[in-house]
This record gives C-alpha cells, sequence and structure tokens, in this order.
C-alpha cells in the first residue's frame, strides 16, 4: 500500500499554525509557574523542541491547546521544579560579571536582553500576578488552567495527571486562598463586597 | 426530599461555578442553596475569584527574540539537508526509484530551463535565470539620517556593537527607512557620522523589490 506521507514542509506550516497562536498563552503560564524570566524562556523554548519532536504523537482533530499545554506542564514538573527547590542566590555582581566574562557568545547577550524591563515590570506591578505566584504550585496550576485558559475539569486532569475530584477540591482550595490574597484589590474594583461583620 | 449538608455538598459548589455539573447535581445544589447563606456567599466568592481572573489577567507578550531563536531552533538550522532528506524520503516511498529519480531530475533541472527558454524567446544566457532587468524610478525623499543598523536592533531588542561602523539611511516621516547603495554620492553619505540625526533632502532612484536608495544628490534642510 502506497501511503502518503507528509514533506517536512507540510509538517512545518501544520505545526507553526497550530502552535505559535498559543505562544504567548504559553510563555504566560511558563512565566506563573517558574516565576522567573529566564526560567520561562527556556521553559518555553523546551516545550516548542519537544512538541516539535512529538507532533507525529499528536492525533489530529483532537484538542491541540490541552496538548501543548501537558508538555508545558510535564517539561516544568520533570526539569524545573527540582531545580527550583534549592534555594537561589542572585547577586548581581556575578550575574554581570558572568555576561561580560564570555560576551563572544551571541546567545548570552540576547540572555541579557531577556531581563526585559517590561516583563519585570508586569510581574512586579500586578496584583493579580503577585496573588497567583503566592499560590501552592498544585493549586496555582489549576487555577491558571481553569479560571484563565478555560480548560475542562476533564481537559486538567489529563493536562495534570490527576483525577477530575482532586483538581475540584485544588481549584476550591485554590481560589479560596486566592480570596485572601486578593480580597482588597476585588472589593477596589467591585467584585466582591466588603463584609459587614468585620 | 431531605436537604443534603453543607459539608457534603462543598465539593459540588465549585463545579457548579464552573458549569461542570450534570442536570441533576444542579437542581440538589440549587435547592439547597436557597436554604443555606453560607453556601450562597461560598458560591458569589468563587465565582467573583473566576471572573477577576478571566477579565483582568494580562498575558504577557513573549519577547520577540525568544519568538525568533524558538522559530530559528525548530526550522531554520538545516535548511539544504532538511532538502536532501526530503528526497531521501520521497525516494524511499516509492518502488520504481529509477523512474522517480529520472522524473526528479528532469522537473529540477528541465523546468528552470524550459521556463528560461520560453521567458527569452529562445535566448539563453546567463541572465535569464534571474531577475535580468529592473527600472529604477527617481525619488526625491526628505527625512533624518540614522544608523540602519542600530534603528532596526533596537527595534528587535538587541544592541549594535561598538565595534560596528554606523551604516547610514534616511528615515522619512512615514516611518520607511531608505538604505543607500554604496555608489557615487552615496558613498560620501553611507558613513558619515556628521550628518547623524540631520534633515536632508535627497535626490536619486528607487530600486524595486527594497528601499534602496541610489543617490545622486543630497542637502541639508
Amino acid at each position: 500500500m502506497l501511503m502518503k506521507r507528509k514533506s517536512r514542509d507540510e509538517i512545518k506550516r501544520e505545526f507553526e499554525s497550530l502552535a505559535f497562536e498559543y505562544m504567548d498563552q504559553l510563555f504566560s503560564t511558563a512565566l506563573r509557574l517558574t516565576k522567573n524570566p529566564l526560567d520561562a524562556e527556556d521553559l518555553l523554548q523546551d516545550t516548542y523542541l519537544r512538541a516539535y519532536r512529538f507532533f507525529n504523537k499528536f492525533a489530529p482533530g483532537t484538542n491541540f491547546k490541552a496538548w501543548i499545554f501537558k508538555i508545558l506542564t510535564n517539561t516544568f514538573i520533570n526539569r524545573y521544579r527540582k531545580k527550583q527547590r534549592e534555594p537561589q542566590k542572585v547577586e548581581f555582581d556575578k550575574v554581570e560579571f558572568a555576561y561580560s566574562d564570555d560576551d563572544d557568545k551571541s546567545e548570552n547577550r540576547a540572555h541579557q536582553e531577556t531581563i526585559d524591563y517590561q516583563v519585570y515590570e508586569e510581574l512586579f506591578d500586578d496584583k493579580i500576578k503577585d496573588a497567583l505566584d503566592r499560590l501552592a504550585e498544585d493549586f496555582r496550576i489549576v487555577v491558571i488552567l481553569c479560571d484563565i485558559h478555560g480548560f475542562s475539569y476533564k481537559e486538567i486532569a489529563e493536562i495534570v495527571d490527576v483525577p477530575i475530584g482532586t483538581v475540584m477540591s485544588r481549584l476550591s482550595r485554590g481560589r479560596k486562598q486566592l480570596q485572601k490574597f486578593l480580597e482588597e484589590y476585588a472589593i477596589q474594583e467591585g467584585y466582591i463586597k466588603r463584609k459587614l461583620d468585620g | 426530599m431531605s436537604m443534603k449538608a453543607c459539608q457534603e455538598l462543598e465539593p459540588l459548589l465549585t463545579a457548579y461555578v464552573d458549569g461542570e455539573l450534570v442536570e441533576k447535581e444542579i437542581v440538589e445544589v440549587e435547592e439547597h442553596l436557597q436554604i443555606c447563606r453560607t453556601c450562597r456567599e461560598q458560591i458569589d466568592l468563587q465565582s467573583s475569584m473566576k471572573k477577576l481572573l478571566r477579565e483582568r489577567y494580562r498575558t504577557e507578550n513573549t519577547p520577540l527574540h525568544v519568538r525568533a531563536r524558538i522559530r530559528r531552533m525548530l526550522f531554520g538550522s538545516r535548511p539544504v539537508p532538511g532538502f536532501m532528506e526530503m528526497l531521501a524520503e520521497a525516494f524511499a516511498l516509492h518502488r520504481f526509484k529509477g523512474a522517480f529519480a529520472l522524473v526528479t531530475l528532469l522537473f529540477f533541472v528541465g523546468y528552470p530551463y524550459l521556463s528560461a527558454v520560453v521567458r527569452t524567446g529562445g535566448r539563453i544566457s546567463g541572465f535569464a535565470l534571474g531577475r535580468d532587468h529592473v527600472e529604477l524610478k527617481p525619488v526625491e525623499v526628505e527625512g533624518e539620517v540614522l544608523c540602519v543598523d542600530c534603528e532596526l536592533l533596537e527595534k528587535a531588542h538587541l544592541t549594535h556593537t561598538h565595534e560596528a561602523d554606523h551604516r547610514m539611511g534616511i528615515k522619512t516621516p512615514d516611518g520607511k527607512i531608505w538604505n543607500i547603495i554604496p555608489a557615487g554620492e552615496g558613498k560620501n553619505l553611507l558613513h558619515n557620522d556628521k550628518l547623524m540625526h540631520k534633515k536632508l533632502r535627497v535626490r536619486g532612484y528607487a530600486y524595486p523589490g527594497g528601499v534602496y536608495l541610489n543617490v545622486e544628490r543630497f542637502q541639508k534642510i
């Protein structure tokens, strides 16, 4: 039997049209997961590399957005979570020194540019993002997937690889914590009413 | 009908907010909500939080150079082997390899040849396979002198290294950046740092297919 195989170009175009649309959503989620622009960029890059490598495993017609979010989440859990547990030391002088030390690598320069003022500003200047960053990781992931990206419980259960009941209880507890962190802001913005009984 | 206790219903409240319950469960929750203020508040709070996130969360844009890097890593690393691999793949698929190779060869070599013959009416020259004739359009532009590389790199969030010298171009008020052809008067303009940020009126010829200017004369304004 003669099977029509897709050319490299066709695969490339198909992947591009499916995957590049979600890049900002994935990047934003990566920022929430890693809490660090540099790690978020690496995570995003790894996600796309893996997605492209395993693109033949994706069943056409099924939910691509859920599929690529699962890759992001898995990559994060396998690679970055472990790294994050180690206490992070940031010494500005050393960072600067490290860059100027081998500036022949253009990749490094690009990385330095990454510490994009805008990204930082958004990280620190946004009450909602601050509140999300304070949530425990398990809660944060499900809240982001459900409330920001609009995934169903079934999809979230697939992405995070836990039963639907667990998704539900994490959402419930996550929203309760968020409410604690965001109460003042939510009142100020008219989303909830101030409690009368203290 | 007995009402379930709040504790028993609590897990259902979240799913109620997210519209994940079946009809029977919805009825059950709504009956309970009518008599239970605590659960009503619970529902309100959860849906407020959900609404707040949905409406106020701003997705960050992926920095342009990250986007470019990902594209390069996925698609741009091996342009020529990619084509060869594609050919190899095609050969491996067909049982009549020889015939297919011949057809492929004829297509890749014969088609450009034939089309060149058609275009030139039988006279084939080396130039016939590329663009052999362009129309230059006389233009006069007014604008500010700037370094083309600095300007473009800045937009891509990169910086111009100090060792590289500046290559002048003209930015017109509509935002178009004209490159200068290094010929004739253009040579006097191209690497002249003293002209940086000066306003100029330039007369010359525009090349098609790009914003390139062959300078005939320029003056400060």
